[in-house]
């Protein structure tokens, strides 16, 4: 256990470092390898079978199709078609932003690309309106997240590879958290911006009005919102897998963008394919590494040793609770959710045999917690991504972040660890 | 407009332009150095005007075969239900281009300096001297570990060349699989050689200022 206290000590500081995730991951899959005299000459060997996984496609795909769908001329129409309910109200713009960022979870599965893709339009238009720029900011920040919640979702993806469950039930077990937590973040932002004077609103229009805005936004947006339907009725229709549904995702956006709504040009196509594949080869060099290093520990019986450390706190399994969910906090502070989803399903996941609970459920808890600690300093890449969006300071924006994250995302994953049903209420429904 | 946004404009204003990004470094820390330089400052160079031939050749692979991934996963779905008759070559062929994708697309990201990194090195140093140290430090730990990856690659894959495998439907060398990782750890390692050379560079005509 010594050796891999030490181990994970300088992957953490590494990281701290700059060094890129997954170098740090393989210099402690390499130091811990030469500290234990295991063979390591199995390491490349093993962590090209993992990642050559067909069930691993999905990733590529989904990335590529989220990547896509900013250039097809989806994103604005999905957001005029949100806007067209709420956008007249005071603080509406901001939930405008939160149920987008919810919507294009549910066609992308990417929290970066929502960022990029509802910030940039989002933010100056609230900004335009008179909304704080630190408010604004902070919930593209914490409403990216809803992408890595609502399916399809790319850490649930290799979650569910990981701990050899269901890719669909892993999917459906943080929908219900990720669709309250999109409201709670709604009602937040009516909350704190219930004294702000600064806001312009545009005058309420009639009913019918409304009415009428409604259904010819969402007419333009049909192809747009039906892509869920798609995606996830393939899915679990049992038409075609996770990865073919991701294939799916990806020629539909393209004949969308091209041909329907005539957005997305060849220029287009070949930017953002490059920086899918340019994002998908950084991830999948995160996983290269990372699944040798959690292979060396699982040989050297480090998941079973923690699980016997932490039942030997406590065998209550509401504080083993509490602990896990502190680690998982901790984790997703320090790494990316891709490799805080395989770490968790790593390392915790003997633990959460023994006391009882449900791989589903815990598949929740780890995408809700993971989600908090990715927009938790000090490594928060999806709070950083968000600031570098609109070009402000970490200190400008860092206040209404954490009251959005204390008050919205923390009770949220206490209620996801303390009440199953709403992870495992809608994956039972596949049985 | 408000305020606060006058007020970060005229912060971003007051500071001297003296590099691209410079009036961010004030926000978030010194740019890292380009491992390869703007084609205006290397075109005289016979090394960078091939270094750029080479890298829109790999662009170019890594869009085609992104495509055609996604095009083949699809033609599966529609193989499977329009015409009954699946083609089981894909189940073999996919994860060829994958892996191609991502060992490529990991060369891509070295070069772009697009890897997911974390790091709180700006927000602790201001000083461009320390914070160009650390960053050679990080970069040599990535060399090192790109040859030892890399070498293992190389083993691996000339196992599997010796043994003269080939795929299970397809009767394809399974060579071409395996050198995607051989073949993505060989150039990820050209790209740290390039960058190390140039921070250290940076490092030895930087002074020693606060940012």
């Amino acid at each position: 256990m010594t050796i891999f206290f030490i181990t994970v000590s300088i992957v953490v500081v590494l990281m701290l470092l700059e060094v890129p995730v997954g170098f740090s991951f393989g210099a402690g899959a390499l130091i811990y390898g030469l500290s234990t005299g295991n063979d390591i000459s199995f390491h490349a060997g093993y962590g090209f079978s993992q990642v050559a996984s067909f069930s691993l496609l999905a990733l590529p795909l989904f990335v590529l199709s989220g990547t896509l769908m900013t250039s097809g001329g989806i994103t604005e129409r999905l957001l005029n078609f949100v806007n067209s309910f709420v956008g007249r109200t005071k603080g509406g713009l901001g939930a405008v932003t939160v149920l987008s960022c919810a919507m294009f979870g549910a066609i992308s599965g990417s929290a970066s690309a929502a960022i990029v893709a509802i910030g940039k339009i989002m933010v100056p238009r609230m900004v335009k309106e008179g909304y704080p720029q630190g408010h604004a900011t902070s919930l593209v920040a914490v409403s990216s997240v809803l992408a890595l919640m609502i399916p399809p979702s790319i850490p649930m993806i290799v979650f569910a590879i990981t701990t050899r469950i269901s890719v669909a039930k892993a999917f459906l077990a943080t929908m219900g958290p990720g669709i309250m937590l999109a409201l709670v973040y709604c009602a937040l932002n009516f909350f704190f911006l219930r004294k702000n004077t600064t806001i312009r609103v545009e005058p309420p229009l009639p009913f019918k009005e409304v009415t009428r805005q409604i259904a010819r936004t969402g007419f333009e947006a049909t192809f747009a919102i039906i892509m869920p339907v798609i995606i996830l009725g393939g899915i679990y229709s049992g038409i075609c897998t996770p990865t073919e549904a991701g294939a799916v995702a990806l020629v539909y956006t393209m004949i969308v963008g091209f041909f329907i709504y005539r957005g997305m040009t060849l220029r287009d196509l070949y930017t953002s394919t490059l920086d899918a594949a340019t994002l998908t080869g950084s991830v999948m060099m995160v996983l290269f590494f990372l699944f040798i290093m959690s292979r060396s520990m699982v040989l050297a019986q480090i998941p079973n040793q923690i699980a016997d450390i932490l039942l030997s706190i406590s065998e209550n399994k509401i504080i083993l609770l509490l602990i896990i969910n502190l680690l998982l906090l901790i984790m997703g502070m320090i790494v990316d959710d891709i490799s805080g989803s395989v770490l968790a399903a790593i390392i915790l996941m003997p633990v959460v045999d023994k006391i009882g609970i449900d791989p589903i459920h815990f598949a929740a808890i780890v995408g809700t917690n993971l989600g908090l600690g990715n927009i938790s300093p000090p490594c928060a890449p999806l709070l950083y991504m968000a600031g570098g969006v609109t070009k402000l300071p970490l200190n400008k924006y860092i206040g209404p972040t954490m009251k959005f994250l204390l008050l919205g995302h923390l009770p949220m994953v206490f209620v996801v660890t303390f009440v199953p049903e709403l992870s495992l209420y809608l994956p039972s429904l596949l049985d | 407009m408000n305020t606060k946004t006058t007020h970060l404009e005229a912060d971003l204003d007051i500071i001297p332009d003296t590099h691209p990004d410079a009036h961010l470094d004030h926000y978030i820390g010194p740019e890292a150095v380009k491992l390869v330089p703007d084609k205006e400052q290397t075109d005289v160079s016979l090394f960078f005007r091939l270094e750029r031939k080479f890298i829109a050749l790999i662009r170019g692979l890594l869009v085609f075969v992104s495509i055609a991934l996604g095009l083949l996963m699809f033609s599966q779905v529609v193989m499977r239900y329009g015409i009954e008759s699946p083609f089981l070559g894909i189940e073999e062929l996919a994860p060829m281009l994958a892996l191609w994708i991502y060992f490529l697309g990991m060369t891509h990201a070295t070069r772009e300096r697009e890897h997911i990194t974390g790091g709180i090195v700006t927000l602790i140093f201001s000083n461009h001297r320390v914070i160009d140290a650390i960053r050679i430090f990080g970069t040599v730990v990535c060399l090192i570990l790109t040859v030892v990856f890399g070498y293992f690659a190389y083993k691996y894959a000339l196992f599997n060349f010796e043994l003269g495998r080939k795929s299970l439907y397809l009767r394809w060398p399974k060579s071409l699989w395996d050198f995607s990782m051989f073949t993505g750890f060989l150039l990820v390692g050209f790209y740290y050689v390039l960058q190390l050379i140039a921070e250290v560079r940076d490092f030895k005509n930087i002074k020693s200022t606060k940012s």
